[in-house]
């Protein structure tokens, strides 16, 4: 079959979790051809994964160039702003039919980027801004006016985040997005194109995190509510088009089903690991040590680490505490508060940020037990690859953390250090306890959490999805072509 | 496991002048209490309200909340435990119906801070410089060709510069710093080779005295190692690699030999140099990819550089071939002034019409203030102008014959320059038939000597780009 990848921000050109997985799917699903499409933001970012030989084509949608997609024909007429007035009136409604009224009005715009004009023509004009203040008054009431420069940056943002429309997807049979949002808007323009069925695999919730980075941008807080209004609206018309949404644990269903997503098209995948990289830890070091193995982030909550860690010390004297991962460009600021809290509270003596590790089995092999104490979770490889390993993992209870753990660990609540030390205390103490729950790991690992398992899984979804999936389009108003597309029924499409 | 999202420009790629002064909103938990009774009257959603009072004041709606919420490690357990409410969902709609907003009209927020007055007139004299070298060789005692060729030269490096610039800041807008050093690097590199072949070609075959050489030479490479350093906005570093020049030449004005002014020049082009060499070393050698389309987008930026040094360079040298070789040295001095208080008044009308952007909602009362501006902008340039060459002319040339005029062209040229500027960051290729056009009349009248035609097609030149940039500034997001 050919499957059109589609990736924002990660896969082939950035490393991280998200594009371990792409990488792990492409390979495995070797019967498959891929037509990759990563969503950048200029274009120019090398590919950092070496493709594999199933990958029949990678292309890159630059998203923040100056220079904007050009309509494939472009037919001379006037720009009309029906449509994209109607989008930003159905982003910033309440009304219940807002949402339908923005997948119509989206399609309008899709049949604009494709045939007549570059959105930027509509959207950057007097006649949007202007609407866009009407509809802010009308929908926020009592709210001060929509500046002139709060518009205007709304509006570009939202032509920047369109600019996937353009693109002329090729005739797969099936769209797998890595994520929800701009990525979706590619498996859109497949399905209004040629019907191409829709899979959303989301490993963490699109919204949410949008929620978080809006949060921390430059950006005025009426700049940041429309563009949320419209992220919003674009996850609720990705997810009811979507023909399966693959979360990649039960947690995330709640944002999904929030936004509109039908449960019947829900269908958790778990990540999967390798068990021959990660095969089971031999023994176990001497001295009674904590391991930890990801990204010197914030999200990972080190803090309360450390803190607990300062507890487990006054009990047990001989532990230690091995970090290993680096902190990402941009955020050495944690690691060196991190340093800071480890000074302060004196256990400098029994802490090693030990920095990236290329062997990540033997991270895990260097302690008896692995801690996670992150704040935001989806479903962590690096609690699979300790389970995998034969480790047990005590974690917070966030994302799917607990349903990957489940009684094979402790699963403690975030941002409590003296309950994950007292968990950390436990399993150290308890060697019965702790290489029991280790066996359970390794096989609860290989049960549920193997590349194979979830490469066979996509394998079924792919052609399930192929076989069955039907297309409505969306009801459109004047110059998109007919709202009848054939059905596109499987593999001899 | 979360993957990075392009919704929102990388850090960078927006000017941080969108802070808003909806950060006023304000937690209002009923009347004001403290201590024990206040603890004990506020119920649990309260307390967490309290305690998270940023997070839900500054909420755009609900789900904003659970997603902070979720991030401070709050799940559906802990919101029927702790809040007995069903889940994250109904805790957050419940923060979010407790925590108000304050909807008072906000005062408009002055976008960030400019740039200081005296980086902007700094970062205008160093990106002057070139036309100030120019002038300082040009006035030595060479042949014609060489003198030309020298010329050619420099303008032809100027022009490559801006090109280059062009180049780098689009890196820059891209949050691509590495690529920009990169860019830089590669380009001065290559430029710094190619102007040594020219002039050691020139030499070879024009017999260049080394007198006149020399000086050209350190000149030019200096504008050239000047480029990455005004990019990447280190003016002030960059000046103090003037400091032996300056040095030099204070030392030779005190009776000292001519060559410690040479020696001081010759140290400050190898200070920059390494200057430039060190700001643009990256940590991973691979060539940043230039594209076919980046490459055709930079040719109105190159071409409009190099019209605008030619322009420059062309009526002041012209006067030297009649003599009036001092004159023109002061009047490019004094037009490279100008150009350092241009970049200020470019400034100032950033500002403003920043100010304005905050301040309408009406993008139809746009045009007409911001117009405004733009004349008082040039209003400005050409009032700061005129005093500069008054006091120059005052000083140095009251009473050469025709020096009146030559001032008289560079105040009427000035406010047109400054235009370019506000054109070029919108449609750069408007800019360009204006400057060509007067371009190839000046050198058509060049010959003539006639100073008053030299004026009237600079005063054409200034209302030319000025009608172009009234036109694009006045609705500028419909060229971006």
């Amino acid at each position: 079959m050919e499957i059109l990848l589609v990736a924002e921000g990660t896969y082939p050109h950035v490393r991280g979790g998200v594009s371990v997985w792409c990488d792990q799917m492409i390979r495995g699903l070797r019967g498959h051809r891929f037509h990759v499409v990563a969503l950048t933001a200029t274009g120019r970012e090398p590919a950092v994964y070496e493709r594999p030989q199933n990958v029949v084509s990678v292309r890159s949608l630059p998203i923040w160039t100056m220079r904007r997609p050009a309509p494939q024909r472009r037919i001379a007429r006037r720009p009309d702003p029906s449509a994209a007035i109607a989008l930003l009136d159905a982003t910033l409604s309440h009304a219940p039919e807002a949402s339908e009224q923005f997948e119509s009005a989206l399609f309008e715009l899709f049949f604009q980027a494709r045939r007549l004009t570059d959105l930027g023509e509509v959207l950057r004009t007097d006649t949007m801004a202007k609407a866009l203040a009407t509809f802010w008054h009308r929908f926020h009431d009592g709210a001060p006016d929509l500046r002139l420069a709060d518009a205007l940056a709304a509006l570009d943002l939202i032509e920047h985040a369109l600019r996937p429309l353009a693109f002329q997807p090729p005739d797969a049979d099936v769209t797998h997005t890595v994520s929800n949002g701009l990525a979706a808007l590619v498996g859109l323009a497949a399905k209004w194109t040629h019907g191409t069925p829709l899979i959303i695999a989301e490993h963490g919730v699109y919204l949410r995190e949008r929620y978080l980075a809006l949060g921390s941008e430059q950006l005025g807080w009426p700049v940041k509510s429309i563009v949320a209004a419209f992220t919003r609206r674009l996850c609720e018309t990705g997810y009811r088009n979507a023909d399966l949404i693959t979360p990649c644990n039960e947690y995330n269903q709640r944002w999904e089903k929030r936004l509109g997503a039908d449960p019947a098209k829900l269908r958790t995948v778990y990540n999967g690991v390798d068990p021959e990289r990660f095969p089971p830890a031999e023994s176990e070091p001497d001295e009674p040590t904590l391991v930890f193995v990801g990204r010197i982030d914030p999200l990972k909550d080190l803090h309360t680490l450390l803190r607990a860690f300062a507890l487990v010390l006054e009990e047990l004297p001989a532990a230690r505490l091995r970090l290993f991962g680096g902190a990402p460009p941009g955020g050495e600021w944690y690691l060196e508060e991190c340093l800071a809290l480890v000074k302060q509270l004196g256990i400098e003596r029994a802490v090693v940020f030990e920095g990236p590790s290329s062997a990540v089995s033997e991270a895990y092999a260097a302690g008896q037990v692995v801690v996670l104490s992150s704040i935001s979770e989806g479903l962590p490889f690096t609690v699979l690859e300790a389970m995998a390993c034969g480790r047990p993992n005590v974690g917070t209870d966030v994302g799917g953390v607990g349903e990957a753990i489940g009684d094979t660990g402790l699963v403690v609540p975030p941002r409590k250090p003296s309950e994950l030390a007292q968990a950390c205390l436990t399993l150290l103490t308890d060697h019965d306890r702790r290489r029991a729950l280790g066996l359970a790991a390794r096989e609860r690992a290989l049960e549920l959490f193997t590349i194979t398992r979830a490469v066979d899984t996509f394998d079924e979804i792919y052609r399930t999805v192929a076989m069955s999936a039907t297309y409505v389009a969306p009801p459109a108003k004047s110059g998109a072509p007919s709202q009848q597309r054939p059905l596109r029924t499987g593999l001899a499409a | 496991m979360s993957a990075p999202s392009l919704l929102t420009a990388p850090y960078g790629m927006h000017q941080p002048a969108f802070a808003t002064g909806y950060s006023n909103v304000r937690y209002r938990p009923a009347p004001p209490r403290t201590g024990h009774e206040y603890s004990e009257s506020l119920d649990a959603v309260d307390r967490l309200a309290l305690s998270l009072a940023d997070l839900c004041r500054s909420a755009v709606d609900p789900l904003a909340i659970v997603a902070g919420l979720e991030a401070e490690g709050y799940n559906d357990r802990t919101a029927w435990e702790r809040f007995g409410l069903p889940d994250l969902f109904a805790l957050a709609e419940e923060l979010h119906r407790r925590v108000p907003r304050d909807l008072d009209p906000p005062h408009p927020s002055p976008p960030s801070a400019p740039t200081g007055t005296a980086r902007a007139i700094l970062r205008g004299l160093l990106f002057a410089t070139p036309s100030l070298s120019a002038m300082a060789f040009l006035v030595a005692d060479v042949n014609g060709i060489a003198r030309v060729t020298l010329a050619v030269v420099q303008v032809l490096a100027w022009g490559y510069g801006q090109g280059i610039a062009h180049l780098a800041y689009a890196r820059l807008n891209a949050a691509d710093r590495p690529a920009a050093r990169r860019i830089l690097r590669v380009g001065t590199v290559h430029a710094l080779l190619i102007s040594v072949w020219l002039l050691g070609g020139m030499e070879l075959m024009l017999g260049t005295p080394l007198t006149a050489l020399v000086p050209a030479a350190l000149s030019l490479w200096f504008s050239l190692a000047a480029i990455p350093a005004l990019v990447l906005g280190l003016e002030f570093q960059l000046a103090a690699t003037l400091g032996p020049a300056v040095l030099g030449a204070v030392a030779t004005a005190s009776g000292a030999s001519a060559d410690v002014a040479l020696v001081g020049s010759q140290t400050s082009t190898a200070v920059a140099i390494t200057f430039m060499l060190w700001i643009t070393r990256t940590e991973k050698a691979a060539e940043p990819e230039v594209t076919q389309r980046e490459m055709r987008d930079l040719v109105p930026h190159a071409l409009s550089g190099l019209g605008i040094g030619a322009l420059i360079t062309v009526v002041l040298a012209g006067p030297i071939t009649t003599g009036h070789g001092l004159v023109a040295l002061h009047a490019a001095i004094m037009l490279t002034l100008s150009m350092g208080v241009g970049e200020w008044h470019a400034r100032w009308y950033q500002r403003r019409v920043s100010l304005l952007l905050f301040t309408l909602a009406d993008p139809a009362q746009f045009p007409q203030p911001a117009t405004r501006l733009l004349m008082l902008a040039l209003l400005r340039k050409t009032a700061t102008t005129s005093a500069l060459a008054a006091t120059a002319y005052l000083l140095f040339d009251r009473g050469s014959p025709g020096a009146f005029d030559l001032y008289l062209y560079t105040v009427v040229l000035a406010p047109g320059l400054l235009a370019v500027l506000f054109l070029r960051g919108i449609d750069a290729k408007a800019a360009l038939w204006p400057i060509g056009a007067t371009l190839i009349a000046t050198v058509v009248a060049l010959p003539s000597h006639d100073t008053a035609i030299l004026v009237a097609l600079a005063a054409e030149f200034t209302a030319l780009v000025a009608i172009r940039a009234a036109d694009a500034t006045a609705r500028p997001w419909v060229h971006l």
